[in-house]
Formats: C-alpha cells, structure tokens, sequence
C-alpha cells in the first residue's frame, strides 16, 4: 500500500507532463498538397475569396503539386455536400488525403481581417494561420500564425484624421494578405529544406 | 556595306518588339487568379470563364485552367463539353482527382462516352 501511496502522484505528475508535452512537427517534405477550403472567422464575408487564391498561388509558386481547386470546390460542394469551408472538419486529414491524393492537407484560418483606429493612426491587419497536416500520422509538418500590418502613419495635425481615414478606406487587404501568405509559405520552404538536409546527412 | 549589319539590328529589334508582345507566364498566373477569385465569389461565372480561356489562350496550360474550363461549361449546362475539357487537364496533368470528378459527372448525369454523345 505505501508503494501505491508514492506511485500514485508519481503517475498523476506523468501523465499530466505527457498531455502537455507540444506535438513535435512531424519530418516530412509533401510534393503534393491540398489546400482547403479558407476557415474565415471575422466578419469579412468576402476575406476568404480574396486569400484563396493567394495561397494557391504562393504553394504552387514554390513548385507545391497543389490540387486543383476549382475541381476540389466542386467535388467537396456536389459529391460531399460541403457548402461552407467549415463543413470540411468533418472528414479526417487522412480521409481528405485519400479523396484527394494529396501527401499533405493545409488547413488555413483568417483570424483578424479589420480596420482599427487609433485616434489619428489606423492600422490594417491581416492575421493567419496555417497549418499543413501529415494524414498518415495526423501530426503537423508545419504550424505559423502570421500578421501583417499597414499603418497611415501618426500625424496629429487638423489633415492627420481625414489622413487617417482616407488610408482606412484606400487600403487594400490583398496585398497585407499576401505578405502574410508569402511569409508562411517562406517559412515553409525553410523547413523542408532542412528536413532534406538532414535526410541527405542521414543518408551519407 | 552598311545594309546587312542594318538589317540584322532590324530583325533582332522585331524579334524584341514580337518577344515583348508575347503573353507571359504572369499573364497567365494572373488571368488564372483572376478566374479563380471571380470563381469562389459564386456571383461572376461567366468572368470567370472568360479568365480561365484568357489564361489558356496564352499557351501556358497551368495545373487546373482546363478543368475549371470544363467546370464552367458543367456550371452553364454543357456537361459534354466541361467532360472534354477535364479529360484534357487529365490527359496533360494525370491527377486522379479528374477522373473521379468525370465519373461523378458522367454517373450523375448518365453520360457513357463523351465522343459518342457528341457523334450522334
């Protein structure tokens, strides 16, 4: 029984290290992904559709076998039933793989798409998260949250306010949005290339 | 003496001149995109068809600008013609994903073969 009394708190401390323990990136470099569906939480209705195709466009870019999206959409809307980006959560990585062909699935999410203003500053920020799962194991190859910002820049004469507004209204998400997009999918390509690195180190 | 250096500074300029005129791969690219967002706003099919033929019409054959051809056509009521297109995008890229988008199609709207309907 005093054994039990020791091991008992030593197994609750265990498993309490093991559940909080992160998921390490799992080492594996995808040739062909899926990209899915954008998972828009802000109130921008039209947020997605603008980065869609940014995102398709910086994986394919960097030589990603990216599958086609329109037939993806089509697929997903007439075969699955999935009208909306979040429906897609309910098939599996490992199913969405599968149904695909793809060796990765990247799961985007568009977090903060606003204007803000700070009495005479306002500031346009894009926030993103990407992750790019491995189906066969579940785990993510790649993880980043990403913002990027614009400012008009503090003026506190009488034309910094109509400057400040005039700069909330003139800009444009897209081109934040895409430098977003374009840092993860930099970091991305980091990462793959030491994943190689170390294969080819591994392998000599 | 002078003429036939003349001439070939000539030519290399229209060569230059003609290269310039040439549609590029950003075109392309961009005609895509284009295509792609007026696609997923779910408002601008026919835009978005005209961008994806603008895209193709450059004779860069990007991964997906033939499908959504065909997935235009499919949109608009000509399931035959979206058919011949995806079997092109197949036949130039192989992706499984295609086929199985053609099954479907062909199953759902009782199509055996593509040609043979069109021969009729």
């Amino acid at each position: 029984m005093k054994v039990f009394k020791y091991l008992f708190p030593l197994f609750i401390v265990l498993m309490i290290a093991v559940s909080c323990t992160p998921a390490k990136p799992v080492e594996h470099h995808p040739r062909k992904i899926v990209i899915l569906p954008v998972f828009n939480e802000t109130n921008d209705m039209n947020a997605e559709n603008v980065a869609y195709p940014m995102v398709y466009r910086a994986f394919f870019d960097r030589g990603y076998n990216v599958v086609s999206p329109t037939v993806m959409f089509e697929l997903f809307n007439e075969e699955k039933g999935f009208h909306e980006a979040g429906m897609v959560n309910a098939m599996t990585p490992e199913q969405i793989a599968e149904y695909t062909n793809a060796d990765a699935v990247m799961y985007v999410t568009i977090t903060d798409w606003s204007t803000k203003f700070y009495g005479v500053v306002s500031t346009v920020t894009v926030t993103m998260e990407f992750k790019l799962i491995d189906p066969k194991t579940n785990m993510p190859i790649f993880e980043t949250t990403e913002t990027a910002q614009s400012d008009s820049g503090a003026d506190f004469s009488l034309g910094g306010v109509v400057n400040a507004i005039a700069h909330a209204a003139v800009q444009e998400y897209g081109p934040i949005a895409q430098q977003c997009i374009y840092n993860a999918a930099a970091k991305l390509e980091r990462n793959v290339f030491h994943i190689k690195k170390k294969e080819k180190e591994k392998k000599n | 003496m002078i003429r036939k250096p003349f001439y070939s500074l000539l030519l290399l300029v229209f060569m230059l001149f003609l290269q310039s005129c040439a549609p590029t791969l950003e075109q392309a690219k961009k005609h895509y995109d284009s295509g792609l967002r007026n696609y997923l706003s779910g408002e601008h099919y026919d835009a978005a068809e005209s961008d994806f033929k603008q895209s193709a019409a450059t004779g860069f054959y990007l991964p997906g600008v033939y499908a959504s051809i065909g997935i235009m056509h499919v949109k608009n009521g000509d399931v035959p013609g979206g058919i011949e297109f995806l079997e092109k995008e197949y036949e130039l890229y192989g992706d499984p994903l295609i086929k199985h988008y053609m099954d479907f199609l062909k199953e759902r709207f009782g199509i055996n073969n593509v040609n043979e309907k069109q021969g009729e």
